[in-house]
């Protein structure tokens, strides 16, 4: 058992009298009702670039539905929990208790630090890494001192201590932290039941572990943009000497982008072109056009004349049946053998 | 028996629940979360690291905390 440590005994005190103001009705159900709008937006947004065809946009808005889904999804299941009845209804925990939760988190978090002046508790995580991309160690502090509305007012902060920021964001360390508030997401509901059960240590393995999950489809910003480059497909991060589409020359990951057999130049999924006839496919530059029905071909798949292996083949049949329907025609490509007399002139006598 | 039971997956409500007698750690995970394997959550009793093996006793406080949670952006 560790030493007695009266600095967290007295910061239990004072987090007493804080959680005593967040301990309230835990049977209220909060749906937020723009992230039901929302659906409705990205549901029509889907349709409507699916109709242009803009599969790249279709792709990336997809993801936003499904991420929009799950976050619907996770705030009705949780008002399920809300109107469930339960047998344990957490009273606002007397400073003992939360002193063994002070003495928890100095075992969870190397850094657990007490300010009574400022009126803060604060960790510091171990250093952040998603998807190869160091974003450095975070500090989160539970301010005591919150304002005057606690049930609206978020009590902590997430701060970078060593900020790792994107291109062109100045006020995002993290895809989930913005202005050093954290978007909590899937979180939102075990975060607030923890604060007011006092349960300190969960609240901040809470916070911890979302900041050590990357949610692609719903960020501040993509990981892609840490270093300033991203798929312009599929947002994964890609280095610089990735390849360039040659139909957009937007820089594209290897599984967005593939090579033309025919030219060997490299193109995005969208500006590539499927052969109407073997299914290949090819850019833009490469394309063909049947002259008969305007549908785009590889430049293997149509003859000399233009025309693709369909209508070159109806082509074939019409003149087929067009020679065993009709009499033969006098002139012609073919040598025409003359009927006795035929050639000859009447002289009248 | 009865333990204290925290599931930080979801909603974060606690509940006391009745075990029966002998119910290890990992016997109490497979009944109360559908999904997930043990090592994708962070599993404390009386808010200390537990191993699957572990006996639970009367009045154990039990809480599951899953390593992935994801967090949000833009609407």
């Amino acid at each position: 058992m560790p030493p007695f440590d009266p600095l967290f005994w007295r910061a239990a005190g004072h987090l007493e009298q804080f959680l005593k103001t967040r301990a309230g009705d835990s049977h209220s159900v909060t749906l937020d009702r723009r992230s039901f709008q929302q659906l409705h937006v990205l549901t029509a947004r889907l349709a409507s670039v699916e109709q242009r065809d803009w599969q790249l946009s279709a792709k990336l808005v997809a993801q936003q539905l499904h991420a929009q889904l799950k976050t619907c999804e996770c705030q009705i299941t949780n008002a399920l929990e809300c109107l469930t009845p339960r047998n344990f209804s957490p009273a606002a925990p007397a400073a003992a208790e939360i002193y063994e939760e002070l003495s928890a988190l100095r075992q969870e978090f190397e850094v657990c630090e007490v300010n009574l002046r400022e009126g803060t508790l604060s960790v510091v995580t171990e250093s952040i890494v998603l998807e190869d991309i160091d974003l450095g160690p975070f500090r989160i502090v539970l301010n005591w001192k919150a304002g005057p509305d606690p049930a609206l007012a978020s009590p902590y902060l997430v701060q970078a201590i060593s900020p790792c920021r994107p291109d062109g964001h100045s006020d995002i360390t993290h895809p989930h932290v913005m202005r050093d508030r954290l978007c909590e997401g899937d979180a939102t509901f075990a975060l607030q039941q923890a604060l007011r059960a006092g349960r300190l240590t969960d609240f901040f393995q809470i916070i911890n572990q979302v900041l050590h999950t990357y949610n692609s489809g719903s960020p501040y910003a993509r990981l892609g943009e840490w270093d300033g480059t991203a798929c312009h497909a599929c947002g994964a991060h890609i280095s610089d000497d990735s390849s360039y589409c040659s139909g957009c020359e937007a820089q594209v990951c290897d599984d967005c982008s593939s090579c033309c057999p025919h030219c060997d130049t490299s193109a995005c999924e969208s500006c590539l072109q499927c052969c109407g006839h073997c299914d290949s496919m090819f850019c833009r530059e490469c394309a063909e056009v049947c002259g008969e029905c305007e549908r785009v071909f590889c430049p293997n798949c149509l003859n000399p004349n233009d025309l693709c292996p369909e209508c070159d083949h109806a082509d074939e049949s019409e003149e087929l049946e067009s020679n065993t329907d009709s009499p033969p025609e006098e002139s012609g490509p073919c040598i025409a053998v003359q009927s006795a007399g035929v050639g000859q002139i009447a002289v009248s006598a | 028996m009865k333990i204290l039971f925290i599931n930080n997956d979801g909603a974060g409500f606690a509940d006391h629940i009745e075990i029966a007698d002998g119910t290890t750690v990992e016997q109490l995970f497979r009944k109360r979360v559908n999904q997930g394997s043990p090592a994708d959550y962070l599993i404390r009793v009386n808010r200390q690291p537990a191993s699957s093996d572990q006996v639970l006793q009367p009045g154990d406080r039990v809480s599951f905390t899953p390593t992935k949670i994801e967090g949000a952006g833009r609407i």
